[in-house]
């Protein structure tokens, strides 16, 4: 295993948030940009405001998991874009394959479940 | 009398009790009474149109190159930055039909932001300490000064003391879930 992921298994599981935002960076944006893009993403379920998200963004700045990538100028606004970086890609993979495992096992416990339900309930 | 008609209220509101704190302001704010500057316990308030709005706190202190990024941040989100005291920062939005707007939405954010208020006190509780510790084992000096000196110590041992168990129960009951706006 490389250090890299190493280093970057060391930061899982991630809170839902953080898990949000990271994916949203697979392209480089800005805040406003990230907020949106959650609200796309889990069809309005899920918001993201101001707050966490500043906290956020520090964090995974401290961390090394995202960079400042220039600046953005719109509507006259210039504001700040953010980008993985290799250790953020890294988590991002690593998040995305432990979910996926964690539903396929959670999958065949929940056809058991249904199978059984529907059993018993004829 | 020309311009907008201010008044200034005296209010106390303890650190975790900011939430009450913003329903205030929000009810004020029913009655036309609008917050321009927060000053500690001294509240500024502008006569407006009575308005239906959420008030937030934020306790963040950016630094001086995130501080346009930080507002922005908000901004962009629908809130107005109303104004700023010792790092408790004060934004207003309007009240939707829905569930009230949040600044933080999700409670790792929030036990964050109390952990953040709680590392303040505690640097101010050893600063208030260290002088005293030092000079263990030395003859206690005498006179008014110094009674004056241990009382005022005495006196915010004890406040801090409550202040920092009651912002780590703040925190604890955010953890287990039991606080939720």
């Amino acid at each position: 295993m490389s250090e890299l992921e190493d280093q970057a298994r060391k930061l899982l599981p991630l809170t839902e948030a953080t898990y949000y935002v990271l994916i949203s960076l697979v392209e480089p944006r800005h805040g406003y940009g990230i907020m949106q893009n959650v609200a796309v993403l889990s069809e309005g379920k899920v918001r993201i405001g101001p707050g966490t998200l500043y906290g956020a963004l520090t964090n995974l700045l401290k961390q090394g998991l995202i960079e400042r990538a220039g600046e953005l100028e719109t509507e006259g606004e210039r504001r700040k874009v953010y980008a993985l970086t290799k250790l953020g890609r890294a988590v991002v993979l690593l998040e995305c394959e432990r979910l996926e495992t964690l539903a396929r096992i959670g999958r065949e416990a929940a056809d058991k479940l249904r199978e059984e339900g529907k059993e018993s309930s004829s | 009398m020309n311009g907008k008609s201010t008044k200034t209220v005296i209010r106390m509101f303890w650190a975790w009790s900011n939430e009450k704190e913003e329903r205030w302001l929000s009810r004020m704010a029913r009655e036309g009474w609008h917050l321009a500057a927060p000053r500690g316990v001294y509240y500024r308030f502008e006569k407006g149109a009575p308005a239906d709005v959420v008030y937030r706190l934020d306790y963040q202190n950016p630094k001086k190159a995130d501080r346009n990024e930080y507002l922005n941040l908000f901004r962009d989100a629908g809130w107005d930055h109303t104004g700023e005291f010792a790092n408790w920062q004060y934004f207003r939005t309007a009240a939707g039909d829905g569930p009230p707007p949040e600044i933080h939405t999700d409670p790792e954010s929030r036990m964050a932001m109390y952990r953040r208020v709680l590392a303040l006190l505690a640097v101010i509780f050893i600063a208030v300490w260290a002088p005293a510790v030092t000079n263990i084992g030395r003859p206690e000096p005498s006179g008014t000064f110094w009674i004056i000196v241990r009382l005022s110590q005495g006196l915010l041992t004890l406040l801090w003391t409550y202040a920092i168990i009651r912002l780590g129960l703040k925190i604890r009951e955010i953890r287990r879930g039991r606080c939720t706006r």
